[in-house]
């Protein structure tokens, strides 16, 4: 499993640094191509075989790129559930490509801002992920290592419907834009149904903290673009720019109202977040997910003291139950996840 | 469609809930939605789409379409419909006739813009443009704006002679 660390190269994806436009509320931009092979059967049909090939060919392809010459090459066909489910928690590869069957890789830059992954839903998903409001840059990265592929291998497309993906809500231009946002505020102020009229209104899908199918945890919230086709790629982009300063602008307006009308409750929550995170010896998922989105907040209205939003984001990553096991280098019954998971937490915000 | 919990308000939040995987849809009102402490979205799935609904939708398909299959793959509009996915990139050009509706609803719009491949090179991006321009064209008639119809009908031209010679 210890090499699976070697393998992803740094421990902590860039992007976490917090230090991109807007950190406080966005915790990441992504954006994510889907492209196919011409003349090849899609993913999910493909026999044992012609998913070895789909990821021959890419790695041919890929090899004739210089820019993606320093990313890592990962055989996640052959890594085990728990090491899939540790690079599914870095955001690395998606739920789906997680939990898939069959033949597949991950090409992955050090910095884990930019991703392929190979025999996901289509048989190439380029994935740029940037901290911070920030998808113009992510746009344009991935557009790059897009360009750069599609020079060396033949994706498959048409005049009419663009780019042909597994998936027909993916056609087109293939491209999904998505910001995450973190969305405190607006829960504790009960105004988070208009959240969700206002993203509707601008063609976005709202999902949880992984994406589609998951939880709405800690108060995050995914926005992402709902058409690919009919659209160019750079106004689809804008689109969920828009609606994700329109977002920002509500939470902050909402935090506003926090210190201005319910301080002492504001404080209360940050201060009892506070001292759970540092005493107790047991720690569950979704509490202390509930608890760091406390924190989080207390840190951007100035009542947390010492602490920084990329620490957060770090914690984020490393109360999760694949990550736990990997730093115990065994796997843990859901006590022994929590006892860890609690001894992670203090040690992490302990003063230095 | 109405909200399914209150019965009263027209849902406009539709997600999907994964347990043990098994898939549920569930559509709400925002109200409802709030009280549900679930994930709150509007899921578009292509899966299940090609039901046809009890307004008779134009999406509806018959027995005879589902049971068409893709040349190249064998992949059937009933397979899409179970799987929400194609076989193959053959599949839109054989089911075509039966996708186009669909794609419309889901993204609204039945004509890509954008990107084209780089391996490609110039020929589909002139094509792409030259589709663009005749709608414009199209348009441009409608509104008797005759000025930036003719200026329209000239870059067609000057695009379609490049292609000619080469």
């Amino acid at each position: 499993m210890s090499g699976l660390i070697e393998m992803i190269g740094e421990k902590f994806g860039r992007w976490l640094a917090a230090d991109g436009p807007e950190a406080e509320i966005v915790f990441s931009s992504r954006t994510r191509l889907a492209r196919n092979l011409l003349n090849m059967i899609f993913a999910t049909k493909a026999t044992p075989s012609e998913q070895r090939t789909v990821v021959d060919i890419v790695k041919n392809g890929v090899e004739k790129c210089p820019s993606l010459g320093a990313f890592n090459f990962i055989d996640v066909g052959t890594l085990d559930q728990r090491e899939r489910h540790f690079l599914m928690e870095s955001y690395a590869i998606s739920r789906e490509m997680a939990l898939g069957e069959g033949d597949k890789a991950l090409l992955l830059s050090p910095d884990h801002t930019l991703s392929v992954m190979v025999n996901e839903e289509d048989h190439v998903r380029i994935q740029s992920l940037q901290s911070g409001l920030q998808l113009a840059t992510a746009w344009q990265r991935t557009s790059a290592i897009d360009d750069e592929l599609g020079r060396n291998l033949d994706f498959a497309f048409s005049d009419r419907w663009g780019f042909l993906t597994a998936c027909p809500t993916n056609v087109g231009t293939g491209l999904r834009a998505s910001v995450m946002l973190h969305l405190p505020a607006l829960i504790m102020t009960r105004k988070i149904t208009s959240v969700v009229q206002t993203v509707s209104k601008f063609g976005c899908a709202v999902r949880g903290l992984h994406g589609e199918g998951t939880d709405r945890m800690g108060d995050f919230f995914q926005v992402s673009n709902q058409a690919t086709l009919g659209q160019e790629e750079a106004a689809l982009v804008q689109s969920v720019e828009r609606i994700a300063g329109e977002l920002i602008a509500q939470e902050k307006r909402a935090r506003q109202i926090l210190l201005e009308e319910n301080r002492r409750q504001t404080e209360d929550r940050i201060g009892r977040a506070l001292g759970i995170l540092n005493n107790a010896r047991i720690l569950g998922h979704e509490e202390t997910m509930s608890l760091l989105s406390a924190l989080r907040l207390g840190i951007c209205l100035g009542l947390a003291a010492g602490y920084s939003i990329s620490l957060v984001n770090e914690l984020m990553i490393q109360v999760q139950p694949a990550h736990l096991e990997v730093l115990a280098g065994r796997e843990l019954d859901v006590v022994a996840l929590d006892s860890l998971r609690a001894d992670v937490v203090q040690k992490a915000l302990s003063p230095r | 469609m109405l909200c399914q919990v209150c019965k009263v308000n027209e849902a406009t939040v539709r997600y999907t809930e994964i347990i043990n995987n098994s898939v549920t849809e569930i559509h709400l009102c925002e109200k409802c939605a709030q009280f549900e402490d679930k994930t709150i979205g509007s899921e578009i799935s292509f899966s299940g789409m090609f039901a046809a609904s009890d307004q008779g939708d134009e999406t509806g398909v018959t027995e005879a379409d589902a049971a068409q299959k893709c040349s190249a793959c064998g992949h059937s509009l009933g397979d899409i419909s179970t799987e929400g996915r194609v076989g193959c990139a053959e599949c839109y050009a054989a089911l075509a006739r039966q996708l186009a509706p669909l794609i419309k609803k889901v993204h609204g719009a039945s004509q890509h813009v954008g990107k084209v491949p780089s391996a490609e090179g110039e020929g589909i991006k002139v094509r792409t443009e030259l589709l663009r321009y005749r709608g414009q064209l199209r348009n441009a008639i409608e509104v008797e704006n005759y000025e930036e119809a003719a200026r329209l009908r000239d870059l067609i031209r000057e695009i379609e002679q490049k292609m000619v010679s080469g």
